[in-house]
């Protein structure tokens, strides 16, 4: 039933992990971010909120906040700054291991999780080359 | 970096990670990957009278045919007698080449093949990979390692329970009523650059500290009715990361020191 399961996705199919490697991340361009002097990350996304006319005029009248803050620890914050479109998601993996000494599962278990989370809340998208 | 379990040894770099362990003492099976399309397998068996490992090998090899059959690939393979038993090598739908040995361990008798899950020559270099395999059982102790951690136990350990998270690898063994735990936390400069590793180990065991030093601490208790529970932490500067190994037991004798952790 592979074909239920992507019609559930929308058409789109979870990434095998020889795609997954090869996938480059990369940060949108709409994002603003600064590094601070202790290595972390602090990320300004914009909301982008509801579509809903109601709910666009319901934040404006609340004055919701238009932008949110991330903040990424110095591991996140390397990820971050390598999430620039040319570095693959196994040359990040493999730089984790570098400086961090992490083993391969270690790496590439929390660099999947990480970059997933990332793209829940719409920071990066991956570049998949087919 | 080996991969040491159930008494027997591997030195394969740090891509090649355990992706089955299943079975126990008297026989098991161990594989390894490293991400790509290629294995490392290991089977045991306790030995029970004489064994045939050239008829044992080609029961597994017919039922590999079999397999291969089914993506509408014949299997050919040869047999080569060796010193220490047969190696054998495979080739249909996939492909693998290994040997049967009863010489690695006198009281087993062990399979080990590196396969790939494609239709490939499989080179000699493949094969060297599993010219480590040895026995690590000595008189006194026996070297476990998973995923990074590596410690030399008392012998007769049982492995209870394993936990292997990203970041932490912790496994349990029970050795007669007493019980052992072990584990490696990766990230220790991180885990460490705002506590003392005293303090991480206190939080971690929740046992006194009895001694520490910066890259050292000896934890213990003691019950009431007499159970003692004893940790000694290491931190590993050069790998990044903490090992850490705990005893509950009532004999005196088990006492987990440095040399434990390898």
């Amino acid at each position: 039933m592979d074909w239920m399961k992507r019609l559930w996705r929308g058409g789109k199919r979870p990434l095998t992990n020889a795609e997954m490697a090869k996938a480059r991340p990369l940060r949108k361009p709409d994002i603003e971010w600064e590094q601070t002097d202790d290595g972390s990350i602090r990320i300004l996304a914009p909301i982008t909120g509801s579509k809903g006319v109601f709910m666009r005029y319901m934040a404006e009248k609340m004055k919701a906040p238009s932008h949110r803050t991330v903040e990424l620890e110095p591991i996140g914050a390397l990820v971050w700054k390598l999430s620039d479109g040319n570095h693959s998601v196994a040359a990040i993996a493999k730089q984790l291991q570098q400086n961090f000494g992490m083993n391969r599962l270690e790496s590439e278990a929390s660099l999947h999780a990480f970059l997933q989370m990332l793209g829940q809340r719409e920071l990066i998208e991956l570049k998949i080359s087919k | 970096m080996a991969f040491a379990w159930e008494g027997l040894a591997l030195d394969v770099n740090e891509d090649w990670a355990p992706t089955t362990i299943s079975g126990k003492r008297e026989a098991g099976y161990v594989k390894l990957g490293d991400g790509s399309h290629r294995a490392i397998q290991i089977r045991w068996q306790q030995i029970r009278g004489t064994v045939d490992l050239e008829s044992r090998l080609r029961t597994y090899l017919k039922k590999l045919d079999g397999d291969s059959r089914k993506q509408k690939v014949a299997l050919s393979y040869e047999l080569e007698p060796t010193e220490n038993g047969i190696a054998y090598r495979y080739q249909g739908a996939f492909s693998g080449r290994g040997f049967a040995s009863a010489e690695i361990d006198p009281k087993r008798v062990v399979f080990a093949e590196v396969s790939s899950n494609r239709s490939e020559r499989l080179s000699n270099q493949h094969r060297k990979l599993l010219s480590t395999l040895r026995s690590c059982t000595s008189e006194e102790n026996e070297l476990w390692s998973v995923l990074g951690l590596t410690v030399k136990l008392p012998l007769g350990c049982i492995p209870a329970k394993r936990e292997f998270v990203s970041g932490k690898t912790r496994v349990i063994w029970r050795l007669d009523r007493s019980g052992i735990e072990a584990q490696r936390w990766g990230l220790a400069a991180q885990l460490l650059a705002k506590h003392t590793l005293a303090e991480w180990a206190q939080s971690v065991t929740r046992l006194p500290v009895v001694s520490a030093t910066e890259d050292h601490a000896v934890l213990e208790s003691k019950s009431w009715y007499g159970a003692r529970q004893m940790a000694v932490v290491r931190y590993q500067e050069d790998r990044n990361q903490l090992t850490l190994v705990q005893v509950s037991s009532r004999r005196e004798s088990l006492r987990p020191n440095e040399a434990w952790i390898g």
